[in-house]
């Protein structure tokens, strides 16, 4: 099972802000839509479509709502490695074991709900120069539900050159899996888990920001921000397998995150107009206690022609470190006295590439539509195998994934 | 503290109070506009063709130069686009019934420190800035009105 | 953690130095008055991005809000 979106503190997503753009000047309802289409071939696909709302006033108040649905479907990995004879494996509930021919990366093929989220914010000028927006935002599926808030302030300085931004925000979630939540580190389809039972954790975000216009036709945004997150923080349907001298697994144990994770973040971004063209470029460097350190550098150029078209060529690049108890699988020896283990590769070493490209078209209405199309390519850095186990997984290729998706997005926005 | 540690403290506050001093007041002007335009009570409208509140502040100011231009009211926009067809553009889909000037090098900008867009000054017929406010919001129009009128009671007059 | 407080201090430095001398006047904003010079232009774009990859990679977030545009009003 992929983390589905919910599983983002909805606090990240309440501090993305709203178009900063000039309204249409009868205030109106300004419309935004975009529906995500996200698949992997042989694996997990999404469809997710999105629709939002802004209303302002000349006060310079303004209110926003957001309305996502997610549909996500099909097979992930579980964690555990390949095995020279077929694997079978049960499902969370502990029925509906799925079987894994010899030397395939085993799945498992999670039944999904649709997740709704609705997020509202109000924002509105505060003591003085000052501007305030408070947000609320909720999201729901058959085993999580989160619920959080969120504070931003902003002032200008320097004749609107300069922007200063703070935000806080806090979420706090649910879990209830399917089969109940496991212990840490146990063994699976060994220990007794409560059907029913649930477990929480909550999320606080802080980001500190400031936007400043460089020039007449190029600006440049820095953010710092800290995320805390504490409680209940494993994948509820990873696992890990044991293995013998031969590769082959013996048991298979939950895996056990840390009850606490600390990530600290620098992210910039420049923006410039080179003749009517866009170009946009960005870095963020992410940093955790978890031992993941990312890069991500991100390129686009918005290319206008025919007066009302544009294409934009984009480029994203992404690297990460392993998590410190990230491990491919455990041999008899490393599985005793563990505090931490997990073999889900997405906190594994890795490197990613999206390419893509976005069209946009803008009707005499003043309406716009554009569409969107990406590839993605995830490429897993694999790291130590356990020192007992290792020569027998040498017999499989490929232990640990490489993803590769298609990503297409159509998107309309009007006013109404 | 350690020193790097005070270092940065101290960039992050000269910043932050050095900043808005940087966006010092303008002088007052004596001069600006050519001298054959003033000897009136002048209301200079900075706009420009990009900037939508000043296309919402247009049919007000025609109001204002049909309501004020028989007690000694003059309307003078100012028009900052630097390409001046589209200068021309805006002027088609927003029909003024005041004089225009076109400024696309902002020197008439910069001498009456205009500190955003839309910006207006309210000048006498010597040119003595007497108001100057920014921005446009249609709940403030009486506000703005007020100010001419202060204007054409102490310094207007046949 | 070393590397945390060397980022905050990258920040920290990025942030406080010589934001005042820098900018446009008020009258040269056409360029930046464009909705695509605006970094909030597409937050539904920036969200769906966002849930994107952290459901396939370990970070997440950091674009924030405010700022840019025609400064008018």
């Amino acid at each position: 099972m992929t983390t589905p979106p919910s599983r983002l503190g909805l606090a990240v997503c309440a501090l993305l802000g709203l178009p900063a753009t000039a309204p249409a000047a009868d205030a109106s309802w300004e419309i935004d839509t975009a529906t995500l289409y996200y698949g992997e071939s042989g694996r997990v696909s999404l469809l997710e479509p999105m629709i939002a709302a802004r209303r302002r006033w000349d006060d310079d108040r303004s209110l926003g709502l957001k309305l996502t649905l997610d549909t996500l479907t099909g097979p992930s990995p579980n964690g555990a490695t390949p095995a020279g004879s077929a694997q079978t494996i049960s499902g969370p509930s502990g029925n509906g074991a799925a079987t894994t021919a010899p030397g395939e990366i085993p799945l498992d093929d999670q039944f999904r709900d649709t997740r709704v989220a609705l997020a509202v914010d109000y924002a509105a000028p505060l003591l003085g120069a000052w501007t305030a927006a408070y947000g609320l935002n909720a999201s729901n599926e058959y085993d999580y539900l989160s619920l959080g808030g969120s504070l931003r302030l902003q002032r200008d300085f320097n004749q609107r050159n300069t922007t200063l931004a703070l935000g806080l925000a806090y979420a706090s979630d649910r879990l209830e899996p399917v089969g109940g939540v496991p212990q840490p580190l146990s063994v699976k389809d060994a220990s007794a888990k409560e059907d029913g039972s649930t477990d929480s954790k909550s999320v606080t975000d802080l980001l500190l920001g400031i936007t400043q216009i460089i020039d007449p036709v190029s600006l440049v945004r820095v953010n710092l921000v800290l995320s805390q997150s504490s409680g209940y923080l494993n994948d509820p349907y990873k696992i890990l397998s044991v293995l013998d001298a031969e590769g082959e697994p013996l048991r298979y144990l939950y895996e056990g995150r840390p009850d606490r994770r600390l990530k600290s973040g620098l992210f910039a971004e420049y923006l410039r107009d080179i003749d009517g063209d866009t170009l946009r470029g960005s870095y963020r460097y992410q940093t955790d206690d978890w031992g993941v350190d990312s890069h991500t550098v991100e390129l686009a150029y918005r290319l206008p022609f025919a007066g009302r078209q544009y294409i934009e060529p984009q480029l994203r690049y992404y690297q990460q470190t392993a998590a410190d108890f990230y491990r491919v699988a455990l041999d008899e020896a490393e599985s005793e006295g563990l505090q931490a283990a997990t073999a889900d590769y997405r906190l594994g070493g890795m490197s990613s590439v999206t390419i893509g490209a976005q069209y946009g078209y803008r009707l005499r209405s003043g309406s716009e539509l554009s569409l969107r199309l990406g590839y993605y390519l995830q490429t897993p850095d694999q790291g130590p195998l356990p020192a007992q186990a290792a020569e027998g997984l040498s017999r499989f290729g490929e232990l640990v994934p490489e993803t590769t998706a298609v990503m297409a997005t159509v998107g309309y926005r009007f006013s109404w | 503290m350690t020193p790097t540690r005070r270092q940065l403290l101290a960039l992050l506050a000269g910043g932050a109070v050095f900043g808005p001093l940087a966006a010092a007041a303008p002088a007052p002007a004596v001069t600006g506009i050519p001298a054959d335009q003033l000897g009136r009570i002048t209301y200079l409208d900075f706009w420009a063709s990009w900037c939508t509140p000043c296309a919402a502040a247009f049919p007000w100011l025609n109001q204002m130069q049909d309501a004020h231009g028989p007690r000694g009211l003059r309307v003078l926009g100012i028009g900052l686009d630097a390409q001046t067809d589209r200068g021309d553009r805006f002027l088609q889909q927003h029909p003024a019934r005041f004089s225009i000037l076109r400024d696309p090098e902002g020197r008439l900008a910069e001498h009456y420190g205009v500190e955003g867009m839309p910006y207006a000054v309210i000048i006498d017929r010597q040119g003595q800035i007497l108001h100057r406010h920014t921005g446009f919001r249609p709940a403030d129009r009486a506000s703005y009105e007020q100010a001419i009128i202060a204007a054409l009671a102490e310094r207007g007059g046949a | 953690m070393n590397r945390g407080r060397a980022v905050l201090a990258i920040g920290l430095l990025l942030l406080g130095s010589g934001c005042s001398s820098l900018g446009a006047r008020p009258w040269q904003r056409e360029a930046l008055a464009r909705p695509e010079m605006n970094p909030d232009a597409e937050p539904l774009r920036a969200a769906l991005d966002d849930h994107t990859y952290f459901s396939k990679e370990a970070a997440s977030g950091g674009r924030g809000f405010g700022g840019g545009g025609c400064g008018c009003n």
